[in-house]
């Protein structure tokens, strides 16, 4: 995963990774995620979707155009699972109990940066608490 | 994008998450982001 292609961005880093709470929340109109996706763009870096945080959020929304907005934005970056990365996929699925929210810290973790959530609660079994940013 | 999800951002709201995006990247140190990678088995990030 170190090797982690952001396919259609390649000149955008990947600043924060959103889990299905933050894309919720973003999908409610939450002012809290709008910022930290503005700030993002202003500073020409992407924002990560895991691909299992979409689907996850596709339950918790009640208007999916929304979600359709977030993936084409210019700074919005889906991001896959590696083949690879299956065991640490496995052991982060083990500590916070979600697939999409395994998902969503494993690449943080492996990208360097931060998970934003609405449910900081999910991580606190990582190390340190993982790397969240809560709204 | 925003203004179509019925978001209005303002230079303080920019403000405030770059306060907190600077924080995150402030506490994860390099030693702490490695603990983290030990602890879900991933190999030490390249330098």
């Amino acid at each position: 995963m170190t090797d982690r292609d952001p396919h259609d961005h390649p000149d955008r880093p990947i600043r924060i990774v959103l889990d299905a709470s933050a894309i919720v929340a973003f999908s409610r109109g939450s002012i809290h995620a709008g910022e930290v996706i503005a700030e993002v763009d202003d500073e020409h870096a992407a924002v990560g979707l895991p691909v299992l945080c979409l689907v996850e959020a596709t339950r918790g929304t009640a208007d999916p155009t929304r979600l359709d907005l977030l993936v084409n934005h210019r700074a919005g970056v889906v991001l896959g699972d590696e083949p690879g990365d299956w065991r640490a996929l496995a052991a982060t699925y083990d500590i916070v109990g979600r697939l999409d929210a395994a998902a969503a810290a494993l690449a943080a973790i492996d990208l360097g940066c931060a998970v934003l959530t609405a449910q900081p609660g999910l991580y606190g079994g990582l190390a340190g608490g993982g790397p969240i940013i809560a709204i | 994008m925003l203004a179509e999800a019925g978001i209005t951002v303002t230079d303080e709201g920019k403000a405030r998450a770059r306060a907190a995006l600077a924080d995150a990247d402030a506490r994860w140190t390099p030693e702490r982001r490695a603990a983290l990678r030990r602890q879900i088995g991933l190999p030490p990030a390249a330098a």
